[in-house]
This record gives C-alpha cells, structure tokens and sequence, in this order.
C-alpha cells in the first residue's frame, strides 16, 4: 500500500514538473498525460479505500473538479485564467463540504474566498497589468524545489490521515458531537462558549490585517514627475 | 414580404381583442393540455425533491418570461416619467414588444471583435445571468401545500426549491458570485470603456455588500433564524411584518439591493454619457440579452428577498394563513407573493427614471461612510433590544429606529460635507489625461 | 407552525443534487440561447466589427490599462470587513435563540450574556478599525495629498474638510 501510494505522488510530482509553465509544448503535454495517469490509479485507490463516503461519484467527481483545478492554477500562463480556477477549486471544495454537510463552513468558504479573496486577486492582477504577461507567468521560478515542497507535503498528509494504513488499522473516528454538526447554530455554540479567545484573537488579526494592508497600499508620491516616474 | 402585408399584420396585433384573445386562448391551450396530462405527473408531484423540481422548472420559465415583460414596462414607465407613450407600436399597449425584442436579439449578428479574450468572453454572460438565476433555489414562493390526494397526516411539501439549513446566507455567497460576471465581461473585452466599467462595477458591487450583510444581520437577530420560509411564517404568525420592526434596516437593504443589480442611481459601471456601454460595450445580439436578463433577474431575486423579508412573503392580513395548505390557498398566497415582488420591481423602475446617477466619490461615500456606519449602529441597537428580549417588540423596535434616524438626521445636518457636495466644495484634485 | 420539510430533511446529497440541477439549468439556458441562435443569424465579419470600439477612434494600446490603486485599497478593505461580518452570522444565529430552539429563557438568557460580551469586545475591534479608516481618510476616494500625512491635523473635527491639500492629488494609478 504504501509503496504504491509513494509511486503514485512521485508520479504526480514528475508530471506536474514537466507540466509547468516554461518549457516545451511536447513536454507539458507529456506532463499532462504523466499526471492524467496519477490521477487516475489515485482516484480509483481512494475509492476503495476512503469509508463512509457513501456518495462516492459525487464525491469522486468534486475531489477530480478540485485537483484538476488545483492543478491548472499553477500551470496556466495567463493570471487571470489561474483565478478563475482558484474560484472553480473553491467550488469543488464547497460542494466536498457541502457532502459532509457542514453547510455554515461551504457558504462562508463561497462569500469570503469566491467573493472577497478571489476579487482581490483580480483586483491586483488587472493592477499589475502589462502589455508583455511577466517573465514569472511565462516560466515558473522553482519548479523543482516547488514539486518536491509538493510532494513531501502531499506524503505527510497522507501518513497524518493514514491512508498507508489499510481501513482496520486506522484510529475509528471520532463520533459527531451534534446531530447536525455543521449547521450555522451547531457552529455558533462553541464559537461564543469553546472557541471565545480564539475569535476575539481573530478579531485583533484582522485589525493588525487591515492597518498592515494600508500600510503596504501606501505610497507616498512626493512630487508628480515621481508618482508618475514609479509606476 | 411586401410593405402593405406588414402594414396589415401590424394593425390587426394593434387591436386588443386580437391580443387579448390570443392570450386567453394560449392560456387555455396550456392548463387543458395540463389537465390532460395531470395523470403523468401527478407522481411527481407528491415527493418533495421531484415538486421541488417542478417548481424550478415552473419558477425558471415564469422569471425568464417576466424577464422579458419587466423590460417592456420598464420602458413603459421610463415614457410615463418623461411624458411621452414608449413602446405602442408592436401590439396593443406595445404587448407585443418582447417578443419583437427577443426575436431581434436572436436574428442579429454576434460580433466577436477579434482583439477580446476568447473564452472568458463567451464565459462571462452566461456566469452573469446563471449567478442571478441561482438565489431563486430559496425562495419561498407559496408556503407550503399538501395535496388533496395526500394522507391529511402527511407532512405538507415546501414550494422552495431548496431549503437550506443556511437560509440566506446562500442568497449572500450567490450575490457575491455575480461580480465575477461584469469583471469578466470587461476583462475580456480588451476594450477601455468596458474595463473601467468593470473595474468601477466591482468596486460598488463588493463596496455595497458590506451594509447588505448588515441589514440581514439585523433581520436575522430578530427572526432568530436564517430560513426563508420561517421568516416567513414567523411574520405571518404574528401579522407584524418586518417592516414595521426594522424601517431603516429595509432602507438599508433596499439601497444595497439597488447597487449590487447595478440599478440607477447606481448604474455607473454602464453610465452611457461617461462608458458608452460600460462592461458590455463590445457585446451584441444575444450575449448583449443574457447580461440584460441577468440584470432584471437579479432585481428580481432582490425584490422577493426583500418581500420574504421585510414584507411578510406570501402573507397578507385576512387571506389564508401559515396553517391552510390546501392547494387553493397555495395559489393564492403565489399569487399574493408575486404582486408584492411585482409592485417591488416598480419601485425599483420608479427610482430609476427619477433619481440622478452618483458621481464615483458619491457612491463610495454613500456605501462607506452612510450606510456601513448606520448598519453598524442599528446592528449594536437590536443586539441591545435582542439581549433586552424585546426583539419583536414593535414599540420598542420602532423608538430605536426613530431615536437612530434622528440621530443621523441631525449629523447629517451638521456634516459639511454630505453625500450630494458640489465639486467646488470638495477637494481640488489634479486631472491629468488618462493615457 | 407546521413543520418544514424541504430538500435539506433528505439529506446533504439530494440537497446539493437540487442545487447542481439548478445550476446546470441557469448555465444551460445561457448555452442553449447561444447556440439555438446559431442556426438563425448572420454571420458577416469585416475588420471594421472586429475592431474595438472606442468612438470611432483607432484604439490606442491594449484595453488592458493599469488603473487607480483605489480600487485595490478597496477590495482589501472590503475583504477584512467581509470576514468579520461572516463570523457575526454564527453570533446573531445564537443571540437570536436560534442555538438551543428548546432552552429555557434562563438558558438562553446566560448564552446571550456570554454571547454578548464576546461579541462587545469583537465590534469594539471592528468600529477601531473602521474609525483609523475613516480618520486618516481612507474611506474617501478621492484623497487629497494633505490627509495622506502621517501625522493627522490637531483637530477633532473631520480630518477631511480642514487639511483640504494642495492640489495634487492622487489620481496615482494612471501611467
């Protein structure tokens, strides 16, 4: 199991390196193929092995949606193109969340992620918009390093799940604690009673977020031929 | 065909009895030919998921044909306003407009200029009309209703399509989806107009979300619960609608609704005299429709939200109640909702031909520095009342709102610099030519 | 009040079946629109449709153009505003009884007193950070050169109308 697993990431991590924006065409396609491979024996393994996931083309269909997406994100040319697959990833991921109904963490994930963060992101694409895409979009910087972080973290995740571990072996889960224990009310209750600190610390973060995004949006153009200059 | 054929045609659709007898008669056609079929799909129509789908398909056909009447009286108005007849010429009363207009919008040519981004500018108009399309799935249209043939102990069907343990929480993540349409639209046009319409339609569209959250806020500490339909019945149970609790949290929402459809006096991302046609500038035919549909669906998902809202959803004093649901008062409290939501979208038409379109600096200034802080104040005033236990308290809600809008009034009176400040009194800014 | 039957009492999946069958008819509609079309229109292209239209003139550069940093500062206030106000949706929820549905007013009464003094200190982070927004002026537009100063004018009154700058202003995004 584990070996097989193993040859299934470092498959992954090889296609994804020869998929990276920056060489050939042949090669990515290669990469393509390399990675559709991967993809598939991974898939077909989670299948049999993931209890519980009584839905499963629905949730096989989401978790392909999310990895394809994941995948194009990093490997697209054009910035705006990446966005709009972060959007479709966090799509896949909602429909994921909404099998598990925790239906309160889905719709929040949309509002903050699709219709803040992602808004954001393109805000500061079309800001950073020149006639030529940049040398970063064309090629990417560290693709054997970026591959390998990939990989390793993709290994311990998996080990931290224990997906080595064939389903009798595994810690059973932990029962839910409420009938319903993703509805806004059952999130509600141990955020106000458990969870108090935490929320007030996430409260004083994003006011350090907000002074900290002022004082980066901040430039002080002294005089016009400088503003004009610095652009 | 000749000109005298035309002409012919013309006058005979001119004359009501013509219109109004086709009409009748399709009407007819429709519920015999539902009659005749009633053995078909009355299966279907006593499982809750197979109704619930019926009532999409039922709900999706009727908003994409007001859709399309919301256009026409639209321009109706826009001529009542500006003392002239707007459309007359296609049908009796222009009846037949939409028609005319749909046919137009299929048989022109579908200019893709070749400078624009392919995909996303194909992607763009179906993402703007599919995001207002989608908040209908929580709708409350009519209560709920257990059919005649149903066991009289059998729990009665919602006619929502979903009803979800997130009520309106999901109207706000769908909301949010729709920015992606108009800065898409503009991005993909490569064009200026349309990027600055995009650009500037974003900006009002994520800027007037935040007092929108707030008024729900409101609305949701009052009713407790986040479901459409409990809200609903909640006010139908009480007969207080919520309107009458929380006037300035309407307001809110109302003027948030407004922005978020990009509807005057908050249409700047198409102002015509600034961006030709702002964010759809290059669009044509049919694509140029799908944002036009997209628009007058959003304002119609706005006004029922509001209406389930604020306005009691489908209940009116003396008509049926929460705990009649035969299928009669499931029509009745349809229709009820749907006059609501009607007289709704002509406010929203009203306030468009009447008020002036903002200056960019306004519409921040309104959304930023008015409504935020109001909601902010009403939000903390009904936490008080909430903690209070007198939430549904009319008096105690209303001297709230009251002691609130005079405090606003007064610093309104006393800020020096209000919503609708001359450009002489603000700040000289330096122009420098947009290159 | 009768009780409330709708997709969700049939479990997550045929929920988010009815939300995908939704979603599918509203990207179908467009598409069928498109292509049903097809088969009716014209089709006749010349370079002059094809160009962008900008008044007639010849475009000059890509529709690409870089534009005002506002918009950026914008959404990033937006942003930390938005996740503050999701996180106040399981707070109202709670606040507004809708926790425990079958608690006692003493229960529910004690969650509120906890929820509320929670939720005091949260706000009173939320209207510090608004209020540091507004002051220095960042909730305008338009920004005069005077209120960018790090050191804000000796006054209580509204930052905004007594250090009306120098007319420089800045409109910096434009290249």
């Amino acid at each position: 199991m584990p070996t097989l697993l193993i040859a299934i990431l470092t498959l992954g991590a090889v296609g994804l390196f020869l998929a990276m924006p920056g060489g050939r065409a042949d090669t990515r396609r290669v990469g393509w193929v390399v990675l559709a491979a991967a993809g598939a024996v991974l898939l077909a393994l989670l299948l049999r092995l993931v209890p519980g996931a009584d839905p499963r083309g629905l949730f096989a269909g989401f978790a392909l949606v999310a990895v394809f997406a994941a995948l194009r994100v990093i490997t697209h040319g054009k910035p705006v193109y990446s966005a709009l697959y972060f959007i479709l990833l966090i799509f896949a991921v909602t429909g994921l969340l909404v099998l598990l109904e925790a239906t309160f963490l889905s719709m929040a994930l949309v509002i903050i992620y699709a219709g803040a963060i992602l808004v954001t992101y393109v805000f500061v694409i079309m800001l950073a918009q020149q006639s030529r895409p940049a040398p970063y979009d064309v090629k990417s910087r560290e693709p054997v390093w970026g591959c390998l972080a990939g990989f390793l973290l993709l290994i311990l995740l998996a080990r931290q799940i224990e997906l080595f571990l064939v389903p009798a072996q595994r810690t059973p889960l932990p029962a839910p604690i409420a009938e319903a224990p993703g509805t806004i009310e059952a999130v509600g209750v141990p955020l106000l009673t458990e969870y108090v600190v935490a929320i007030q610390i996430i409260g004083l973060l994003l006011l350090a977020a907000l002074v900290g995004a002022i004082a980066i949006a901040r430039r002080r153009p002294t005089t016009r031929a400088e503003s004009e200059g610095d652009e | 065909m000749t000109d005298p054929t035309i002409k012919r045609i013309e006058t005979v659709l001119r004359k009501p009895a013509v219109i109004f007898g086709a009409g009748a008669a399709i009407l007819l056609l429709v519920t015999a030919l539902l009659a005749l079929a009633f053995p078909l799909y009355k299966p279907l129509l006593s499982s809750q998921f197979s109704f619930s789908m019926i009532v999409l398909a039922v709900m999706l056909v009727l908003i994409l044909s007001a859709t399309a009447l919301c256009i026409l009286f639209e321009r109706k108005i826009a001529g009542f306003t500006q003392d002239r007849y707007g459309p007359n010429r296609v049908g009796f009363w222009g009846l037949l407009q939409p028609v005319a207009d749909g046919l137009k919008f299929l048989l022109k040519e579908d200019i893709i200029p070749r400078h624009v981004d392919k995909p996303l500018f194909l992607l763009a108009p179906a993402l703007a009309l599919a995001a207002s399309l989608l908040g209908f799935a929580i709708i409350p249209w009519a209560g709920q209703v257990r059919w005649p043939w149903m066991p009289p102990d059998a729990p009665p069907l919602s006619t929502q399509v979903a009803n979800l343990n997130v009520g309106f929480l999901y109207l706000l993540a769908v909301g949010s989806l729709s920015v992606y349409g108009v800065v898409l639209a503009g991005y993909a046009s490569n064009n200026k107009y349309a990027f600055y319409g995009g650009m500037r339609a974003a900006a009002q569209m994520i800027s007037y979300e935040l007092p929108l959250g707030l008024g729900l806020l409101v609305v949701l500490l009052v009713s407790g619960t986040l479901q459409l339909d409990q809200i609903v019945q909640q006010q139908a149970a009480t007969g207080v609608w919520n309107i009458f609790l929380h006037p300035i949290a309407f307001f809110l929402v109302l003027v948030s609704a407004l922005a978020e459809a990009n509807r005057a006096p908050f249409d700047l991302p198409e102002a015509e005299q600034e961006l030709v046609g702002g964010y759809h500038t290059e669009y044509s035919a049919m694509k140029f429709a799908m944002f036009f549909l997209g628009e007058y669906a959003h304002m119609i998902t706005s006004s029922a939200l509001i209406v389930a809202l604020f306005f009691g959803g489908w209940h009116f004093w003396g008509l049926p109640g929460p705990e009649n649901v035969t299928w009669w008062a499931m029509l009745i409290k349809l229709a009820v909702y749907l006059t609501k939501v009607a007289l709704f979208i002509a406010l929203f038409m009203l306030v468009r031909w009447t008020l002036p379109r903002f200056r960019f600096d306004q519409l921040m200034r309104v959304a930023w520095q008015s409504l935020v802080p109001i909601g902010v104040a009403l939000l903390a005033a009904t936490a008080a009342l909430t903690y209070l236990g007198w939430q549904r308290n009319v008096w105690a809600s209303l001297a709230a709102n009251l002691l609130l809008l005079a405090v606003l009034l007064r610093s309104a009176a006393r800020s020096k610099r209000p919503v609708t400040a001359r450009q002489e009194d603000l700040p000289e800014i330096d122009v420098r030519p947009t290159t | 009040m009768p009780d409330t039957t709708g997709i969700h009492a049939e479990g997550g999946v045929q929920l988010l079946q009815g939300l995908a069958i939704f979603a599918l008819a509203a990207f179908l509609m467009a598409f069928v629109v498109l292509v049903f079309g097809k088969l009716f229109r014209p089709r006749n292209p010349n370079p002059d449709k094809g160009a962008a239209y900008e008044c007639g003139e010849a475009p000059v550069g890509p529709g690409w153009v870089q534009f005002n940093l506002r918009f950026y500062v914008v959404a990033l206030i937006f942003l930390v505003f938005d996740v503050e106000i999701a996180l106040f949706y399981p707070w109202a929820v709670v606040f507004g009884g809708g926790g425990a549905p079958n608690a006692g007013w003493e229960a529910l009464h004690a969650m509120r007193a906890a929820a509320l003094w929670d939720m005091l200190f949260f706000f009173g982070v939320i209207v510090v950070g608004f209020l540091y927004l507004w002051r220095f002026g960042y909730l305008d537009w338009v920004r005069s050169l005077g209120a960018r100063t790090d050191e804000p004018a000796p006054t209580t009154a509204p930052i905004r109308t007594e250090t009306v700058a120098p007319p420089l202003a800045e409109i910096i995004a434009e290249s």
